[in-house]
């Protein structure tokens, strides 16, 4: 693992003296720095106190949200919602995320979650991500009135996205992020015009007034049953078997869930590199018309649905299409007698 | 009957020895130059679209003006209005311009917008259906290539798809797959803050 790692390190460095960079005239980029900074931002993101106001872009699209997360003895919380248009917030407590976003109230219980929450572990993933992706550190930047350190997540191949980061010269929190695609074109941008550490966040900042509901956590205000999102269940058995994944890509997670009304059994298969995330979904077609064939795109999000003995196969992930593409193709439903 | 009483009401204002026809061309008249009264206009229209010997000094009045102001062009074509009504005549009679809102459709205060939105953003989604095989992909297997260079999807939304292929289970169902796609996203990724902001922002991206 080690000579692996430092195999890694050595390709990272040759690269980026390969590589013109022409944002600063700093000391060679250091792919060891760049990893730094981003065990700093993990940290940062995950334990600090913060109120922020961002822009979000995806593609022609430009919105304002703002976000609000806390860190204390009795966990985390995080309160996000959008400042136009039509009111949408996502409320992250500890472990379970309620979503307020139009015709969906859904909650997701996080007991049934098979990982550990937050914080990751943050030198084993970042470990995992060097093997497909080049870290660089490209220079320096203002944002938000703050200085911030730029750092490049390039992919080693063309099966996943890259990301530059600006992250708080200060603390490490990130205050810009840009998902980029094959040709380097942002496709999703994020940049806080507005970030305020504190030292404590009051309570009412976490009450929802837009949309009158109180976030606190489900232990003190049980929440509506019926906005329960569909209560998954771990799956140890399956029929299904994804044939080709990009490399590095390892499941995460194997649910089944079905909707409240008792229709539509779904398995839901995660995969993630540690940075992108694939959601393969499985739904069996009863005399429904299939919901997608071929390729869509949300937003930065790469959707590929094709139908497999006589099931919706939905691939959908923040990947190049071509990513979600192959593994559709690869999905294939053997007899339970094959499985090992 | 309304055609009497504005002859009635019109009458005193002009001289009383003119016959009706000198009204109807006066009024024809200072219609055609855009000086009929408001109040008259309607009335005069609604004569208009029923009295043929109207429509025939309509035109004709219209043709006087042209001509007074030099735009006569070098073909004329007399019978084009008849033409014209005779083609509206032969059409199918049109849709229904305000079509009724589906059944489940039920926006809430607030979220009317959104809910319109995802709508077409599900639409959207249907769009490429014809690349049910994708022959490219055999040969991504084992080898694994870098994949070619391929064209982007278009980031579209089509709105001629019929309205009759949205339903709302199709809607909430693929809406739910992407929600819990972000929902188990964040909790995997060193960047665990995007995904929350794709949930919120991509309801309103379309």
């Amino acid at each position: 693992m080690k000579q692996k790692f430092l195999l890694c390190a050595t390709l990272a460095l040759t690269a980026n003296s390969l590589s013109p960079i022409g944002w600063a005239q700093s000391p060679p980029p250091a792919a060891e720095e760049a990893r730094h900074w981003l065990e700093r931002m993990i940290h940062a993101t995950q334990t600090l106190n913060y109120e922020g106001t961002f822009v979000y872009i995806q593609g022609p699209h430009v919105e304002s949200m703002r976000i609000i997360h806390s860190s204390t003895a009795s966990g985390e919380r995080q309160r996000l919602f959008s400042l136009n248009g039509p009111p949408r917030e996502v409320v992250m407590v500890n472990n379970s995320i309620v979503c307020l976003l139009p015709q969906q109230q859904a909650t997701f219980p996080g007991g049934d979650y098979q990982n550990s929450p937050f914080p990751v572990s943050i030198p084993r993933e970042l470990g995992r991500l060097e093997n497909h992706y080049v870290f660089e550190i490209l220079g320096q930047d203002r944002i938000a009135g703050l200085e911030t350190r730029v750092i490049a997540i390039k992919p080693r191949d063309a099966w996943r996205f890259g990301y530059r980061l600006w992250l708080d010269e200060h603390n490490g929190m990130v205050l810009r992020s840009a998902l980029l695609n094959e040709q380097d074109q942002p496709v999703e941008q994020l940049m806080f015009t507005d970030l305020q550490v504190k030292p404590h966040i009051d309570e009412s900042a976490f009450q929802s007034s837009a949309l009158a509901l109180n976030t606190a956590p489900a232990s003190t205000n049980p929440i509506n049953p019926n906005m329960l999102a569909p209560a998954g269940e771990p799956m140890k058995e399956s029929t299904w078997q994804v044939g080709s994944l990009p490399e590095g890509f390892v499941k995460v997670l194997h649910n089944r869930f079905t909707e409240a009304s008792g229709q539509h059994p779904t398995e839901h298969l995660v995969f993630s590199d540690s940075l992108a995330t694939i959601s393969v979904f499985l739904e069996k077609l009863e005399d429904d018309p299939p919901l997608l064939q071929g390729e869509s795109r949300f937003g930065s999000m790469n959707a590929f649905g094709t139908v497999v003995a006589g099931h919706q196969v939905l691939v959908v992930g923040e990947v190049p299409a071509a990513t979600v593409q192959r593994i559709a193709a690869s999905i294939q439903q053997v007899s339970k007698g094959d499985k090992p | 009957m309304a055609d009497k009483t504005a002859e009635q009401t019109l009458a005193p204002t002009v001289s009383g020895t003119t016959s009706p026809i000198d009204i109807i061309a006066s009024q024809l008249s200072a219609m055609v130059d855009g000086e009929l009264a408001d109040e008259e206009i309607a009335l005069a229209l609604r004569r208009l679209s029923r009295d043929s010997d109207w429509q025939g000094r309509w035109e004709r009045y219209h043709l006087i003006s042209d001509a007074m102001q030099g735009h006569i062009p070098a073909a004329l074509d007399t019978r084009f209005t008849t033409r014209i009504h005779q083609a509206v005549a032969n059409e199918p009679p049109p849709l229904s311009i305000a079509r009724p809102l589906p059944s489940w459709y039920k926006p809430v205060t607030g979220f009317a917008l959104a809910a319109s939105v995802v709508l077409v953003a599900l639409f959207g989604l249907k769009l490429n259906q014809s690349n049910a095989t994708f022959p490219p992909v055999a040969s991504l297997t084992a080898t694994i290539p870098a994949p070619a260079t391929a064209s982007l999807p278009a980031e579209v939304v089509a709105l001629t798809q019929p309205a009759a292929n949205a339903s709302e289970p199709v809607e909430a169902r693929l809406n739910s797959y992407l929600v819990n796609h972000n929902g188990y996203a964040s909790r995997n990724s060193v960047n665990g803050m995007l995904p929350y902001v794709r949930m919120v922002g991509y309801q309103v991206n379309r």
